[in-house]
């Protein structure tokens, strides 16, 4: 049986029910939220495949974002060989699956995507060359800043995590400021300019799917690098397929299923198999039928 | 017995090279965290992460 009530346990579907299951596996420490402090255990070495920060009073990993900015613009720079090769593995084994079906901040996203108000879709002239920012974020403020600019102290500040990234400050700074107050009174300008960024980035989740992850996030776009490799694929069988372009339609981040459907914008929410109505996509390994 | 067309044959190395190249990317990146680990950088992202990152809640 196929068509929209496919891939779901009870109300939730398959990809709300691994979005909140490791949401909650990942910031299991939930004592931190009460008195306003960090999970310090060894945990803290093993980086999630996510963009979970790391100073969310719940968080029992290590943001690879945050972890690769750390490696690269700490004294002596070195290659980030444990944190590459966490992020190569999970790019490898699954890709944008982890945006899709594990990250918390997409969860955010797509939670706030379902207020009831105008929905947007960007035109594809805006929506494709956006589409790259991503991975300029990436090379610039991940790569090339925590490399080229450090401070006085040769240490790099972790330019993403101080200026862009909304899940730092909705995972860790809201909670924290909450709790903690010597934190709250020393917040300023960076706090209100990182507030605002996490605003905007709501506001536009309500009308448009995903814009962070369409157009900001560093992770997203290093895992997309794999999108012709990793393991796990969509497959279309041209032959069931009817072309009713459905799968289209429902696609959140407006990939053209039926002309390249192991898109590197694919995050594999499975809401493209699920509106299938003859069963034409299917998930899995690599195969050699495709 | 079956004999493949060229077309498929041609699609089949593809793919071959394809799975060959996610193999190798796999085995790389396990060989990058077993450097990463003998280096200790799992220690130092860990002491990271253990303290709270002004940075990343924005205070500075």
């Amino acid at each position: 049986m196929f068509g929209m009530h496919r891939n779901r346990v009870g109300r939730l579907s398959v990809q709300r029910l691994c979005q909140l299951t490791f949401a909650v596996f990942i910031n299991g420490y939930a004592v931190g939220f009460l008195k306003g402090k960090i999970y310090t255990g060894k945990s803290k070495a093993v980086c999630v495949p996510v963009l979970n920060c790391y100073s969310c009073p719940g968080a029992l990993g290590a943001c690879p974002i945050g972890s690769l900015q750390t490696v690269i613009g700490a004294k002596g720079q070195r290659i980030p060989f444990y944190v590459l090769g966490m992020l190569m593995l999970v790019g490898i084994l699954i890709g944008r699956a982890a945006c899709g079906l594990l990250c918390p901040f997409g969860l955010v996203q797509d939670l706030l995507h379902k207020i009831p108000a105008p929905k947007i879709k960007v035109p594809l002239k805006i929506d494709k060359p956006a589409r790259y920012l991503k991975y300029m974020v990436l090379l610039v403020t991940v790569i090339l800043l925590p490399l080229f600019a450090a401070d006085k102290t040769g240490i790099a500040p972790p330019y993403f995590c101080k200026y862009i990234c909304p899940a730092g400050t909705l995972e860790g700074g809201i909670p924290l400021l909450l709790a903690n107050e010597s934190l709250r009174k020393a917040a300023g300008a960076l706090f209100t300019w990182k507030f605002f960024v996490l605003l905007v980035i709501v506001l536009a989740s309500v009308c448009i799917h995903r814009p962070f992850c369409r157009y900001l996030c560093p992770l997203g776009a290093f895992y997309a690098l794999f999108w012709r490799f990793h393991f796990y694929q969509l497959h279309l069988d041209t032959e069931k397929c009817i072309d009713c372009k459905k799968c289209e339609r429902a696609c959140p981040m407006a990939v053209e299923v039926t002309k390249n459907i192991n898109s590197p914008e694919c995050i594999h929410c499975g809401k493209c198999k699920a509106v299938c109505p003859t069963g034409a996509i299917s998930s899995g390994k690599i195969r050699k039928s495709t | 017995m079956m004999r493949c067309l060229p077309w498929e044959r041609q699609r089949l190395a593809v793919k071959t090279k394809r799975s060959v190249v996610s193999v190798g990317i796999l085995v790389l990146s396990i060989i990058l965290i077993g450097i990463g680990i003998i280096n200790q950088e799992h220690l130092e992202v860990m002491q990271k992460a253990v303290k709270v990152c002004l940075e990343c809640i924005g205070i500075g």
